[in-house]
């Protein structure tokens, strides 16, 4: 019944010997049932067995093995671009309505000559004062801000006069200019190098000028009062050489700004002479700056926070990146500081931010635009340690790649606008390491 | 339920199951051995389930109830239907001379039906089988200069997690010529896919983790030829000498690189391409010619010896898309020897122990790879356990092997392999009427 010469003549199966296998002709219906039932139980078994199997089996602590030879395999790789089309634009900011307000008249060997002064005028809101009576003084408090910009142990000498045009805040920006009635001088004072506050008493006529405003009851006492008052005006005198920061904002629930007192003075039952003090926040107030002189700038960008933004159109080798994992790219822009440490004597408020804008269409006004968003990039340096600024703007490059906008330019300020100056210098597209590049990593 | 459903169902359980084990891309940590990360994998070697016990691929081994994959002139012989699953899990432990890694990997060995057409005559096989796996973790750290600032440096760590390989779905036939030879053919479909997935990570966090995939794909037809020979009461009565052998041809595949990764770009989660203009976007695969031949002595019905010898022109095999790892290709030629004891086939059973089937083998491997000129090359010992159901014409195989891969020296990797396999063989009379109910 075998073949010859098969192995399986060899074989002895199982149901061959077996006579309860199901294909067999045991006619018992019970133990064929059982049959079947337990090869149904060695095949579970069976199945359970793999299932255990690939449960176990997930358990990896990866090492490092074998990067010697895996080490010329992909990696890391950088692209240098270097920047070429950078235009320097002059656009003034707006000077008003800052945190700050710079007055003083300095001249930088490094940044020409600035002279600044601040206009300001105060509430009319009757919340903390009634009327304002004959026998009430009013005082201008000063506060300033520790930062100074100049030589910063010299004495300021200011004088307050009135200004001679209606303005706003909101509109004046720096370099404006407005007529300042000096005929009519209000106030003046002296300011050390370490004091912060300084309290001046207005003249009477200004008082009087101003509470005929104050006192008003008539409707359109508000309108009259923004379309007609001038304010005072914060003037340095020839001789200063330093720019002090005035208070506009607190950064403290318990820190003063600069306000306006209005006094009250009278005798007790004693004899005794009491003084009492409300306070008049101001209601608007802004920088008027000029500047000046300015030394050439020798294959630098001269960068003010008040009125330059640097324009770079990036041109990137597209084609040669379009196939990269780009992981990283920065903007670098090296700051010369050799004009800055030829003056150490000069202090300057520290630049500590590099900013970038980005917008989809090229604004009319650029710096209002600047104003009014966020930056899309920025950094945050410590300039006593650094002198390059690098911006990450990996997202730029992204978009600009493989995104469907292109040849956006970059729009790059200096710090933040409120109110205290800052100037750098960049070196220029011509220098051959320091110039402005971007570094561009990928990973394949 | 009748045993023949439970039979299919869980057959089918199974393969639903173990589908996703092949030599495919897997989302699970699974990785193997080092070395498949290595141009596009490392040969699979799979072992019919009789003569995994051995580690051999059993090229020369019959047994009418477990399916052969190895050897398509085994497949006219048929007298039973036949299936088996084989999965199997490696623990490898990796070293060099600075550190040491331990992975481990779950995957299915191979799919095999094979089906009489005309009983011990002519006989039919579907299987799905990888030829090459890749499935591999590496690791490579190192340093570049802090742009912009020459003097610092920024560290970073690439790790690359690769899965998938050569799968090949072959249909073939069998033919038994006489009572001495029979041939085979097998016909093939080769599908290559090779799947890396990378992650970057930087000591500086300006710099973006961007995970990226890089898939290799690609197929092409196979064939494939066995021959197996016989000849029993050659010294004695009831011994059997056999011989095996197989012919797999080159097989070479026209494949396509595509490197992805998703990115924000204009405020989307957006995929790149990135190798669009890349000169290196598709190649060419090509897998050795293999020639794979064995020795069986069946001393009795009881006990049998193999020898195995298997043949791969790899210095001939291609991998265009890095010609560095291309250069280490080497041929490579494995050996094995191994021994059977099946107790089982007594008349009478004379005890519990005598219910099993015992293997144990050694083989010696070259190795596909030179690098720095040294060969990595492998031994492995396997032992085997066959347990045969008494009920049915079912057995499940397994098996353990140990084994030492590669070398510390010139830089290079050591692997100490601990590895398990599981068969489950099914084997019945399906298309043939049943004559008793």
């Amino acid at each position: 019944m075998y073949q010859i010469n098969l192995q399986n003549i060899i074989e002895k199966l199982p149901i061959m010997t077996n006579s309860s296998h199901h294909c067999a002709s045991n006619p018992n219906r019970t133990q064929g049932t059982s049959s079947s039932y337990k090869g149904g139980h060695f095949l579970t078994s069976a199945f359970i067995l793999l299932l255990t199997l690939a449960t176990l089996s997930g358990c990896d602590t990866s090492g490092s093995v074998g990067s010697d030879i895996i080490s010329d395999e992909g990696g890391t790789s950088t692209t240098t671009v270097d920047v070429d089309n950078i235009t320097l634009l002059d656009t003034p900011t707006f000077s008003g309505r800052l945190p700050h307000s710079s007055i003083g008249l300095f001249e930088d060997p490094a940044y020409g000559r600035l002279e600044s002064s601040a206009v300001i005028k105060p509430v009319i809101s009757k919340a903390q004062v009634d009327t304002l009576t004959e026998s009430n003084s009013m005082l201008l408090k000063l506060i300033f801000n520790p930062t100074v910009y100049g030589n910063e142990n010299t004495v300021s000498e200011f004088e307050i006069f009135e200004v001679d045009e209606v303005w706003r805040g909101t509109q004046l920006r720096y370099g404006d200019d407005l007529a300042i009635n000096r005929q009519n001088k209000v106030g003046e004072f002296l300011l050390t190098a370490d004091e912060d506050t300084a309290t001046v008493e207005l003249s009477d006529e200004w008082k009087e000028s101003f509470a005929e405003f104050f006192n008003s009851i008539s409707a359109d006492r508000d309108s009259t009062y923004r379309q007609n008052f001038t304010g005072l005006a914060i003037v340095p005198s020839q001789n200063n050489e330093v720019i002090r920061f005035l208070k506009h904002a607190a950064e403290e629930e318990e820190d003063e700004i600069t306000s306006f007192i209005v006094r009250s003075t009278s005798v007790n039952d004693d004899g005794e002479e009491v003084i009492e003090d409300e306070i008049l926040d101001a209601r608007d107030w802004a920088s008027v700056f000029s500047r000046s002189n300015e030394p050439p700038s020798n294959n630098s960008f001269i960068v003010h926070n008040t009125n330059n933004v640097l324009r770079i159109k990036i041109e990137l080798p597209l084609e040669e990146l379009s196939g990269r994992n780009i992981v990283n790219a920065q903007l670098f822009l090296y700051k010369n500081s050799i004009p800055e440490n030829s003056t150490p004597s000069i202090t300057r408020p520290s630049l500590t931010q590099v900013r970038a804008h980005i917008f989809d269409e090229q604004p009319d006004d650029v710096m209002a635009d600047i104003f009014t968003t966020n930056a899309n990039f920025f950094t945050n340096t410590d300039e006593d340690e650094d002198e390059l600024f690098n911006i990450n703007i990996t997202q730029f490059v992204l978009d600009e790649v493989y995104g469907s906008q292109e040849n956006r330019e970059l729009y790059i300020t200096i710090q933040s606008v409120n109110g205290i100056l800052y100037s750098t210098r960049f070196f220029g597209t011509s220098d051959d390491t320091l110039n402005p590049k971007i570094v561009i990593t990928t990973v394949e | 339920m009748t045993n023949k459903n439970i039979l299919s169902l869980t057959f089918i359980l199974l393969l639903i199951t173990f589908s996703s084990a092949l030599a495919q891309e897997n989302d699970e940590a699974n990785s193997g051995s080092f070395y498949s990360g290595i141009g596009f994998g490392s040969p699979a070697d799979v072992q019919s389930p009789y003569s995994m016990g051995m580690g051999l691929s059993g090229v020369s081994n019959f047994s009418g109830y477990i399916s052969n994959i190895s050897n398509p002139g085994q497949w006219g012989l048929l007298n039973f239907s036949q299936g088996t699953i084989s999965v199997k899990v490696d623990q490898i432990r990796a070293s060099d001379l600075n550190s040491t890694a331990k992975n481990s990997i779950f995957a299915i060995e191979s799919f095999h039906f094979a089906f009489p057409i005309l009983r011990g005559k002519l006989g039919g096989s579907l299987s799905v089988t990888p030829l090459i796996r890749s499935d591999f973790r590496q690791q490579q750290r190192g340093f570049f200069p802090t742009p912009g600032v020459p003097d610092e440096s920024i560290e970073y760590l690439i790790n690359t997690t690769g899965s998938g390989g050569v799968n090949r779905f072959e249909l073939g036939l069998g033919y038994k010529l006489n009572n001495y030879i029979s041939l085979g053919y097998g016909f093939s479909a080769n599908v290559l896919s090779l799947n890396e997935d990378v992650s970057p990570i930087f000591s500086d966090l300006q710099f973006l983790p961007t995970e990226f995939e890089r898939e290799i794909e690609g197929y092409d037809i196979g064939h494939r030829f066995g021959l197996y020979a016989f000849k029993g009461n050659l010294f004695k009565e009831e011994d059997q000498l056999s011989f095996g052998i197989s012919l797999q041809l080159p097989i070479s595949i026209s494949a396509d690189r595509y490197v992805t990764a998703f990115q924000i770009v204009d405020n989307r989660r957006t995929q790149l391409n990135l190798n669009e203009n890349s000169p290196n976007n598709s190649g060419n695969v090509e897998l050795p010619l293999e020639i794979n031949t064995g020795l069986t002595y069946n001393f009795s019905r009881f006990t049998n010896i193999t020898t195995e010898v298997l043949i791969q022109n790899w210095s001939d095999a291609e991998f265009t898309f890095n010609d560095t790892q291309q250069s280490y290709f080497s041929n490579r030629v494995k050996t094995g020897l191994g021994f059977q004891y099946h107790p089982y086939r007594a008349d009478r059973s004379s005890g519990f122990f005598s219910n099993f089937k015992y293997s144990t083998g050694v083989s010696y491997d070259t190795g596909h790879l030179t690098i720095h000129n040294e060969d990595i090359e492998t031994i492995m010992l396997s032992a085997g356990l066959g347990i045969i159901s008494n009920r049915s014409a079912s057995s499940i195989d397994v098996s353990l092997q140990y084994g030492i891969r590669g070398t510390e020296s010139s830089n290079l990797v050591k692997e100490n392999i601990w590895g398990f396999k599981i068969s489950l063989n099914l084997a019945e009379f399906m298309f043939v009427q049943q004559r008793f109910q």
